[in-house]
């Protein structure tokens, strides 16, 4: 059962819930907002079903050039802006690689908008809570649109409107130096995006380039079709069986990947750009990624991200670390590997190389903080170089513990970022050498943040575990195609090493020792807290022990097509 | 139907008859300035009356441009005076539309007027007449391929442009403002007369069609190269003035700091759509001379490095000397200036492609002044009111809108991010619009100079985020304790209507707007664009070398042909 409208009513539930949270009475607009954004949850658990039942992908996949890379469900596309010589769609559509970070978008958001209640201090001096959670959801809208938007343009929009909330949610409400950090994320966020804009507008024209020259030659790709009594002259969709033809330019993004015609024209490593010294693939890919990589973040474009964390509030830091940074990893499973794949092997070692950096950058950063927030948001960035690793070296293995990966952080980012709110909320302070002994005064807490961070460490039994082993073996996998792979592997183990040090340390210094008697009367979490990060809790362990049923299922099929589809590319274009 | 026809088969009288039915929104403008001006005999000089009758006239004249819009809808005519190639004047789809967006603006800013200084306007009568002759003159600006008549039309929007700027006159700053406007626009005027003799000189003919056909001719031959360098570049200092494209811009800020609100607002939409549209008329009829799509071709690519460059450099620059503006006014004032940077972009692009198909380039400067319009009239609307109450235009009086005034806050809030060209808004659809026209290369664009102009674009959104976002910043982030911003109902709905339109452009109303955009992109005056009759010289010069700059419409004569 397939249902067209799903994914869009999920999307916009959030914007719906916005629009009432406009004319709600003042007390219960926390209500509405938490309402509309479980709504989102609860329709999103819909979504299982589609995905149950022995994995996704290869299935009923449509049999077009090889196998396309997995079947998309839940599609609802129309054309939304028929231009003279463009057609933008309204296409949204879901498949393996987009799934577990919808579901991940509404859980975090849900308990973050549940978390949002306790800044209470913030209502009462700054008031603006109407706009806090208009502003709240119209980001969650956002956040679910990119994960599903298929159409390049309209992905566009989805991510260019996730700034300005941003924006503001950080500014208004945030800590110290919030102006700051807000213009900070905004022009971190939309140099990428600018570039990608110009991706864009590149590949929009390229393909124009490659089925005009097709068609033009008559080859075999080229088919009639009678619509409306008109003979169509024009290209086979490389997905769609019996689809409109291509007679110009695409922004699907499913076609820039399927189409042999686009694929042989982007992968030609005579095409250039613009210029004759500026190759196609690369310079694309390149664009695409610097645009991602600002998101994910990794170490040249990261700097943004210490500052937004560390002034955002809680409920903000929560989307940042557990939504925000996966768009990067889903823009490069979504955009760059499937449309350019020479140019990733191009890149690889580049690639591979930031990411390595990143662990291990990421990893020393966090050490030396000494602010609690601060230091999880480093390890944010240590982490997510796991991703980047692990996508770069291009194996199965690396391309599953990468999307674990981002599962997994997703899940224990958001609840670290929780338990330095929820202390930070009875201390003021987030250093963590004043701390010591919360356990002793708080023994619910203590055990949850204990959990938290060691699922953040990747205990073995723990969601952080199957990721970075899945990256590392990935890695080592890749030692006969790149010469650096095995080094590189060895190298990010060390970074592991590094997280379990800052961890514990951490531990030690917060939680265990001595309770101080500042903080002895800190009242234990209340039920609410418990609340929010019970859910996390209980996520990390299920997938630590259960990784195959709760994620693995459903993604394995889309990314062994994708990487099956990579290999068929590079063939066609290399032979 | 066609203008052109001999008319030495009809009488001038039949002639009249025939055509003056498509004059009819120039007419009616003109019937309003007469009226405003005899009106206060009988009825006196209140704001109210006067408001009303230029109102009446406004509407009309909508009218009149949606009913000759039907007219040449299929194709644009040119008439009221007998030329070997075109009339003097022009009606198409470019001038009605240009006619349209005039109206709306003027309805516009005279509600502003009406809000913010209708009750203490000593002489309305002189401000809305020099309000529709401006217009009168901004009309004209973009119909006609006649030299003599542009020189005249370009003069006639400027006068009271001037003067309108210093219309308060024992305000210093307005009249500083208003001298600077005056003497840069003497001398863009001198340079643009000296241009147009020149090519007159070269050419003999006032009709631009012949002159560009000549031009490029000559410039492929490589004769008078200099001399057509020179009358080119002068004809563009005189529409770069009014574009205030740089380096001709440095009056722009001063007239529009010093100049009412409501002026600035006026002049810096639609005095500067008429320069662009002015400027994409020549770009069009360059690329009709030029014939279809043939880039490798030479001739217009000097022309579009020129263009695309000054484009790149006034967006910049713009965007840069905006970021250090203390005031509201002036910041507006650069960005306009960057905006007309953008627009002039899609200048670059010299293509024909064909009669009936939509001008790519055309269209997107189209959409971008439709869309413009709104957000600065959103964005300048607000200001006009924080002005009103505060007294002070500097970026400290927004100091917490949002509390102050929310139904001021959130339209700027929306025209400004649509100002930087952000999705949801408009400002993104509108700059897309013109990257896509930019990148296309079967509109004639494509090519290395345009990728530049892309990557400058797009770079320059990212500086002008900078100090839009200060104002965001004042609104929204900062906040002390003073009072709330009384505004007039009146002016809070324009803005908001403003708003509400930003957001709509942004995705719901994109398919109508561009569809609107195209459909009167298509089927401009084509002028013809060879000389029938060549008036021989009787001495043959050599052309670059002998370049008499004493007499310079002797000068680069071309040589006879043999």
């Amino acid at each position: 059962m397939e249902s067209a409208s799903i994914l869009t009513w999920i999307v916009f539930l959030p914007t719906i819930g916005a629009v009432l949270c406009l004319f709600a009475p003042k007390e219960i607009v926390k209500w509405v907002a938490a309402i509309a954004s479980a709504a989102a949850l609860v329709l999103s658990m819909v979504l299982f079903s589609t995905f149950m039942g022995g994995g996704d992908g290869g299935d009923g996949a449509e049999k077009v050039f090889g196998q396309a890379y997995g079947k998309i469900h839940h599609v609802l596309r129309t054309d939304w802006i028929v231009g003279d010589n463009f057609t933008i769609e309204y296409f949204v559509g879901i498949d393996g690689l987009s799934f577990p970070l919808f579901i991940l978008t509404t859980v975090v958001s849900f308990f973050a908008c549940v978390a949002s209640f306790n800044m209470t201090k913030a209502w009462t001096v700054k008031k603006g809570e109407r706009a806090y959670y208009v502003l709240f959801l119209l980001l969650e809208t956002g956040m679910l649109g990119v994960f599903v938007a298929l159409d390049f343009f309209l992905f566009y929009i989805f991510w260019e409107v996730m700034l300005l909330p941003m924006y503001f949610l950080i500014g208004v409400w945030g800590g110290s130096r919030k102006e700051y950090a807000a213009i900070k994320f905004f022009l971190f966020t939309l140099a990428g995006s600018v570039l990608m804009l110009v991706a864009l507008l590149g590949m929009y024209f390229y393909s124009a380039d490659a089925i005009h020259a097709a068609i033009d030659q008559g080859g075999t790709e080229v088919v009639r079709q009678v619509v409306d009594g008109e003979t169509v002259t024009g290209i086979a969709s490389g997905y769609r069986e019996g689809g409109p033809l291509l007679t110009g330019g695409t922004f699907d993004l499913l076609e820039f990947a399927t189409n042999p015609v686009i694929q042989k024209h982007f992968g030609s490593t005579a095409q250039t750009f613009i210029w004759e010294w500026l190759p196609f693939a690369p310079t694309m890919f390149m664009l695409l990624f610097i645009g991602f990589a600002i998101k994910l973040p990794c170490v040249p474009f990261h700097t943004w991200l210490p500052d937004a964390h560390v002034e955002a509030p809680t409920p903000i830091s929560m989307i940042l670390a557990g939504v925000l940074l996966k768009m990067g990893g889903y823009g490069f499973l979504r955009l760059c590997y499937p449309i350019f794949p020479t140019a990733a092997e191009f890149w690889a070692f580049l690639l591979a190389l930031i990411g390595v950096v990143s662990i291990i950058y990421g990893a020393l950063c966090a050490m030396a903080q000494t602010d609690f927030k601060k230091l999880v948001a480093y390890s944010s960035i240590s982490h997510m170089g796991f991703v980047l690793l692990g996508i770069a070296v291009m194996t199965r293995t690396g391309f599953q513990g990468a999307m674990f990966q981002m599962i997994a952080h997703g899940i224990s980012s958001p609840m670290c970022f929780y338990l330095v709110g929820v202390v930070y909320d009875r201390a003021h302070h987030r250093e963590i050498n004043r701390f010591g002994g919360l356990w002793l005064t708080m023994p619910k807490y203590g055990s949850m943040a204990t959990l938290g961070f060691f699922a953040s460490l990747g205990l073995p039994g723990l969601c952080g575990f199957i990721g970075e082993v899945y990256v590392l073996l990935g890695t080592f996998e890749a030692r006969d195609t790149y010469a650096w792979a095995g080094p590189f592997a060895i190298i990010a183990a060390f970074g592991v090493i590094l997280t379990a040090g800052y961890i514990l340390w951490l531990i030690q210094r917060v939680y265990l020792g001595k309770a101080k008697p500042e903080y002895a009367d800190f009242p234990e979490a209340t039920p609410r807290e418990l609340f929010v990060l019970a859910p996390f809790a209980i996520l990390a362990i299920v997938l630590g022990v259960l990784p195959k049923q709760t994620l693995f299922n459903f993604m394995n099929g889309t990314l062994d097509l994708m990487l099956e589809h990579l290999g068929q590319v590079q063939a066609m274009i290399g032979g | 139907m066609n203008g052109t026809l001999a008319i030495s088969f009809e009488s001038f009288g039949e002639q009249l008859a025939r055509e003056l039915p498509w004059f009819s929104p120039e007419l009616a403008l003109v019937g309003t300035i007469i009226a405003i001006l005899i009106a206060p005999l009988a009825i006196g000089r209140s704001s109210r009356s006067t408001a009303t009758i230029a109102l009446v006239g406004i509407v009309v004249t909508m009218i009149c441009t949606l009913r000759v819009a039907e007219t040449v809808k299929t194709a644009g005519v040119s008439g009221l005076a007998p030329a070997e190639a075109g009339g003097l004047l022009i009606v198409d789809n470019l001038t009605t539309y240009y006619k349209l967006i005039l109206m709306v603006f003027a309805a516009g800013v005279s509600v502003l007027w009406w809000y913010g200084a209708a009750d203490r306007e000593k002489d309305p009568p002189a401000f809305f007449t020099l309000l529709l002759g401006s217009a009168l003159g901004m009309s004209l600006m973009v119909s006609s391929l006649n030299l003599l008549v542009l020189i005249i039309a370009i003069e006639f929007a400027s006068l009271p442009s001037y003067a309108i700027v210093a219309f308060d006159k024992r305000d210093r700053l307005g009249a500083e403002g208003a001298l600077k406007y005056v003497i840069f626009g003497a001398i863009s005027f001198a340079v643009l007369c000296y241009g147009a003799s020149l090519l007159y000189g070269l050419y003999q003919t006032l009709d631009l069609g012949i002159i560009a056909g000549a031009v490029l001719q000559d410039l492929s031959a490589g004769e008078n190269q200099v001399a057509v360098a020179l009358a080119l570049l002068a004809l563009f200092f005189g529409i770069g003035f009014k574009i205030s494209a740089v380096p001709f811009h440095f009056w722009c800020p001063d007239a529009f700091q010093g100049a009412r609100i409501e002026v600035t607002t006026w002049l810096s939409v639609v005095s500067k759509a008429a320069g662009l549209l002015l400027l994409l008329r020549l770009v069009h009829v360059f690329g009709v001379a030029a014939g279809p799509v043939q880039f490798e071709a030479p001739p217009t690519e000097a022309l579009a490095w020129v263009i695309g460059i000054i484009a790149m450099i006034t967006c910049t620059v713009g965007n840069l000397s905006a970021y250090v503006q203390t005031s509201v006014k002036r910041l507006l004032a650069y960005s306009s200036i960057a905006h007309a940077g953008y627009m002039l972009m899609a200048c670059s692009i010299f293509a024909y492609t064909g009669a009936d198909s939509p001008n790519v380039a055309l269209s997107a400067v189209m959409l971008y002044i439709l869309v413009y319009l709104f957000m600065n009239l959103g964005a300048f609307g607000v200001t006009a009111m924080v002005v009103w109450a505060t007294g002070s235009d500097s970026i400290d009086a927004f100091t917490g809108l949002i509390r102050r005034s929310v139904w001021l806050a959130i339209p700027m809030l929306f025209c400004l991010i649509s100002l930087v060209g952000l999705p949801p808004f408009g400002g993104f659809v509108a700059k897309l619009w013109l990257l896509l026209a930019l990148a296309n290369p079967e509109a004639g664009g494509g090519t290395p100079l345009h990728w530049i102009l892309i990557i400058v674009a797009v770079l320059n959104t990212l500086i002008s985020l900078f100090f839009y976002l200060r104002i965001v910043k004042q609104m929204m982030l900062r906040d002390d304790e003073r009072p709330a911003v009384q505004a007039p109902v009146g002016g809070l709905a324009l803005v908001n209507v403003c708003g509400v339109v930003v957001l709509l452009l942004g995705f719901l109303i994109i398919q109508p707007v561009t569809d609107f955009a195209d459909r009167y992109a298509a089927n401009l005056f084509t002028p013809s664009v060879t000389q029938q009759v060549r008036v021989a010289e009787p001495e043959a010069v050599d052309a670059v070398s002998t370049l008499d700059f004493s007499d310079p419409l002797r000068g680069g004569r071309m040589e006879p042909e043999s």
